[in-house]
């Protein structure tokens, strides 16, 4: 299974066109702490659907202090990449050192100057990134296959989100073994019988 | 005579440094045993038989409260019951409030999978889990 197929489908209430965002938590990282908008669903009407993928691989990429960035790369779990000096400039390769962890992925900054920053992607959208790595660090990227959806204004695509965003997305969704889903959106709408808006996986196909 | 295998599943929310000072002190951890029928021929699988459920919240105590029940069969959902002790402190309900938060385990080729679907957290911001979080197999 390379990707999982799932269908965002709207049955709200809602009347305010809200945005829908979709988000990974680095477990390297402290939860609360920032996360990348990796996809905001706009202007998805009642009963609208959104399909979209989710790629089980994700690619890394740096960038250097001139503004330089890299390819992506194909990274997976076990795998580190060293950013350094070649003699066409500064380049990102898989690294012969493997990750401190098998279920982690590394970016080493081996600059002998300069900071980089390293970011993933996952099926061309930005999904982490770490910033200010000087020379001898390294970011340390891992995923669980969970995604954290919610409603959530004026957050776009490739948006940092701090805290105090992350905490209006309050639903996990657990991916472990599907191949495809649905997720239905209900909830919301005006005046004295709106709920909250709620998520569900309906539909789902398992391999 | 039967075998028992162990995995542990933690919340997203869940903080491996230390927990927090103060509510929610930290996230959601649940522990699965499952118990499986041996057979005389090391090479074949036995069945699953049951799998122990132990869902600890540690929202409102450092400690954590725990509910721990069993499930045996496919496709049925079971209830997460309160504790009988310090069930203000569980936090575990259904994604629509109030009743009990529910489980139930599926089998397909691959396996067989827990499935969750409950909220749980500060009164203030509950958080929700759905989906598959486990598989069971003998390796």
């Amino acid at each position: 299974m390379n990707a999982i197929k799932l269908n965002f489908i709207n049955r709200s209430n809602d009347m305010n066109n809200s945005n829908v965002v979709i988000f990974q938590q680095n477990v390297a990282e402290n939860f609360d702490e920032l996360a990348v908008a990796w996809k905001v669903i706009q202007n998805c009407g009642r009963l609208d659907n959104h399909p979209f993928l989710y790629s089980m691989n994700f690619q890394v990429s740096a960038s250097d202090s001139y503004g330089n960035y890299t390819p992506q790369l194909t990274a997976y779990d076990g795998q580190a990449f060293d950013m350094f000096k070649s003699t066409s400039g500064d380049i990102l390769q898989l690294s012969t050192t493997p990750a401190t962890s098998p279920y982690q992925v590394e970016v080493r900054n081996e600059l002998s100057l300069g900071a980089i920053n390293a970011s993933c992607f996952r099926d061309g959208k930005l999904l982490a990134v770490k910033t200010g790595l000087a020379p001898g660090q390294k970011a340390v990227f891992e995923f669980r296959p969970r995604i954290y959806i919610g409603v959530v204004s004026q957050v776009e695509e490739g948006d940092i989100m701090n805290s105090a965003i992350i905490s209006q997305v309050n639903t996990e969704i657990n991916l472990l073994g599907i191949t495809s889903a649905d997720i239905v959106m209900t909830g919301g709408g005006p005046g004295t019988s709106s709920t909250e808006f709620s998520f569900a996986l309906e539909n789902i196909n398992k391999g | 005579m039967s075998n028992t295998k162990e995995q542990v599943w933690y919340s997203g929310d869940w903080k491996t440094s230390r927990s927090n000072l103060f509510p929610p002190y930290n996230g959601l951890k649940i522990l699965a045993v499952s118990t499986y029928e041996t057979t005389e021929n090391p090479l074949i699988k036995g069945k699953l038989m049951s799998i122990d459920l132990t869902i600890t919240d540690f929202t409102y105590d450092v400690n954590g409260i725990s509910s721990t029940f069993t499930v045996s069969k496919t496709g049925m959902w079971y209830e997460i019951p309160f504790p009988m002790n310090d069930n203000k402190k569980f936090t575990v309900s259904s994604v629509n409030g109030g009743g009990p938060g529910v489980v139930r385990i599926v089998e397909e080729p691959s396996g067989i999978f827990l499935f969750i679907q409950f909220r749980y957290g500060l009164e203030s911001m509950k958080r929700e889990e759905i989906g598959y979080i486990m598989r069971f197999t003998l390796e």
